[in-house]
């Protein structure tokens, strides 16, 4: 039986909904199920009045998502296709800025495009020194006007530009310098051991 | 210190917390949708 592309999990840690990008043969592009998927598990989230705070990850430790799939909806025209990608894309967004409970993501290797957009959408982030994140549309000859809107909530001028002009890829370092990371983490098997460490207050209150 | 700090200011209630997050987000939401409008525009 094939593993579903997105592994929600609202039992392991009581009181949170744990989901992981499990894409992993793809780099957990998003595509048209990955998408849906998310978009429910968010949405559904919202009556749910046991769980207190969703965790997104990836269950790879070298990729948290590569971005978009380009080759879904490859069987239209590709302008079609491309809006589509592009609706699919803030259809989730949308439900990750309007879901009720605190959303953190816990990053962990590249994060990339639409990925980045994905994680950066979040309340709180959260990252292993591993984590690269980049926006390569530019190379690609694309504009991304929306993950300039996603990077504005928290980077200045300077990081937008080299980010999304550039197309720079910005370290754990950099990324905390501009403040588009809440908290740097050591590797841990579990990203809940990170959240259980008795420093941080949110862990108490997420599990309380 | 501060990282606790940081922390401690998450809200408990969950009314209060959706609320705030609605207002801190409404921008970033109409930005979002003004790109995908310009974006759709220029395909």
């Amino acid at each position: 039986m094939d593993q579903p592309c997105l592994i929600v999990d609202d039992i392991s840690h009581p009181g949170v909904r744990m989901l992981t990008l499990n894409r992993i043969t793809k780099a957990n592009a998003l595509h048209e199920e990955l998408y849906a998927r998310l978009k429910h598990a968010f949405i559904e989230v919202n009556d749910l009045p046991l769980i207190r705070a969703v965790i997104l990850q990836s269950a790879s430790s070298k990729i948290f998502c590569a971005g978009a799939d380009v080759n879904a909806f490859a069987e239209l025209p590709l302008k079609e296709a491309q809006i589509k990608r592009r609706q699919q894309l803030v259809d989730t967004l949308c439900s990750m800025l309007t879901c009720h409970k605190p959303v953190i993501a816990a990053l962990q290797g590249k994060v990339i495009g639409a990925g980045a957009m994905l994680a950066l959408a979040a309340d709180a982030i959260f990252t292993s020194p591993s984590v690269t994140l980049s926006f390569p549309e530019i190379h690609l000859a694309m504009p991304s006007p929306i993950g300039i809107a996603i990077l504005e909530k928290r980077a200045n001028l300077h990081h937008v530009h080299r980010l999304i002009q550039l197309g720079e890829i910005l370290g754990t370092e950099e990324l905390a310098n501009a403040f588009l990371i809440d908290r740097l983490c050591a590797l841990k098997p579990s990203w809940m051991s990170a959240f259980s460490m008795p420093a941080c207050p949110w862990t108490q209150r997420l599990t309380e | 210190m501060d990282e606790c700090l940081q922390y401690a200011s998450v809200p408990l209630d969950p009314e209060a917390y959706r609320v705030n997050k609605q207002w801190l987000n409404r921008g970033i939401m109409a930005e979002i949708l003004d790109a995908q409008s310009h974006l759709n525009q220029l395909a």
